[in-house]
């Protein structure tokens, strides 16, 4: 290549730079924003608003990463939106009314099972199946999605999220491994 | 382009699209020439160029948005398609005011032969100027400030080209004999 070409393909490769990361800041925030809907009627958003960007940054930073982290962010951030959302649909069909209530817990694990089943289910299959950069994205995502939700019903909720994401990724990964 | 090069460039241009860096140099390679032999093809030599390279800049920037699900030739040639748009567009308003441009031409540090030589030049312009009709000085000393006289644009625009031929004739027979 000639000088000036190097020189375009260097402006070149900073424009696709910025452009990926625009593309990966306005997903991000998407990602943050459809979370936040969890905190709709929630009585202490701190803990969950702060999940909600978290999740933001990380699947903005998966997302411009590329490759195996984006697959991995695309398919945690999708399996977490169960137990997100979960907890703020049951506020809104009013299951309780009191700032603290025992259904909630519940149905963070009902979501965390969802969530567990669904990260398992697609992770083992190709391309993600066995690639340590996907399932460390698509698990972190899956957490602070479901954390976001969740914490709206305290740690017993978080408890009950974790819990059930093991649960519920555990039956499909003992299946493959017994296979 | 040949089938295989296209279906390379689709390859690349998804690999790009997923975050494969790798991907980068071989798209770099197949756009650049396809850019601008195809803005070759619409647009003078120069403006071209800056064409192609608009383009070329506008696809790296959008590569992340690229779809799987679409052609990669036809998206890149409709960006493409899109500066060459623009490019025309900007030619087509320089020509309309050439003024804003003579306006915003730099005059920084002549050097004493450089003033001396414009100096010259103008004076050789009164003369050539002093050979004109009143009207035709008048019109293209307007033109040269920036001023629009109270006259409908096109109107205005005929009358410069009348009296910059002139002019021209004017200097070609004091000056360019040959």
């Amino acid at each position: 290549m000639t000088v000036a070409e190097n020189d375009l393909a260097a402006r070149a490769r900073g424009a696709y730079e910025r452009g990926r990361r625009r593309w990966a800041l306005a997903r991000g925030a998407a990602a943050a924003a459809v979370a936040a809907v969890a905190l709709a009627g929630c009585p202490a958003p701190a803990a969950p608003a702060a999940c909600a960007v978290g999740l933001g940054v990380l699947v903005a930073a998966c997302l411009w990463r590329g490759g195996a982290w984006a697959r991995g962010a695309r398919l945690g951030f999708l399996a977490g939106l169960a137990p997100c959302l979960l907890p703020a649909a049951a506020r809104a069909i009013r299951i309780c009314n009191g700032s603290m209530c025992l259904t909630l817990p519940t149905v963070c694990l009902t979501g965390g099972v969802v969530a567990g089943l669904l990260l398992a289910w697609m992770g083992l299959r190709p391309p993600g199946r066995g690639d340590r950069r996907f399932w460390l994205a698509a698990a972190a995502a899956a957490i602070l999605a479901g954390a976001t939700g969740c914490f709206t019903a305290g740690l017993a909720g978080v408890g009950g999220m974790a819990l059930g994401l093991l649960a519920g990724a555990a039956a499909p990964v003992l299946a493959a491994r017994a296979a | 382009m040949e089938r295989t090069g296209r279906e390379a460039l689709q390859s690349h241009l998804e690999r790009l699209a997923d975050g494969d860096r790798d991907a980068f140099h071989p798209v770099f390679v197949r756009l650049w020439p396809l850019l601008r032999g195809f803005a070759a093809r619409c647009l003078p030599w120069g403006e071209a160029e800056d064409a192609a390279q608009e383009a070329l800049l506008r696809v790296f920037a959008r590569a992340a948005d690229f779809d799987r699900g679409r052609e990669a030739l036809p998206w890149v040639l409709g960006i493409a398609a899109n500066e060459i748009r623009t490019a025309r567009q900007r030619r087509r308003r320089r020509r309309e005011h050439p003024a804003d441009l003579l306006a915003g031409r730099p005059d920084g540090g002549r050097s004493p032969e450089e003033t001396a030589a414009a100096s010259e030049l103008e004076r050789a312009l009164d003369a050539a100027l002093a050979t004109l009709r009143p009207a035709d000085a008048a019109t293209l000393l307007a033109y040269a400030r920036g001023e629009r006289p109270d006259l409908p644009g096109p109107t205005f625009r005929k009358r410069v080209e009348r009296a910059l031929g002139r002019l021209r004739a004017a200097w070609r027979l004091n000056h360019d004999r040959r």
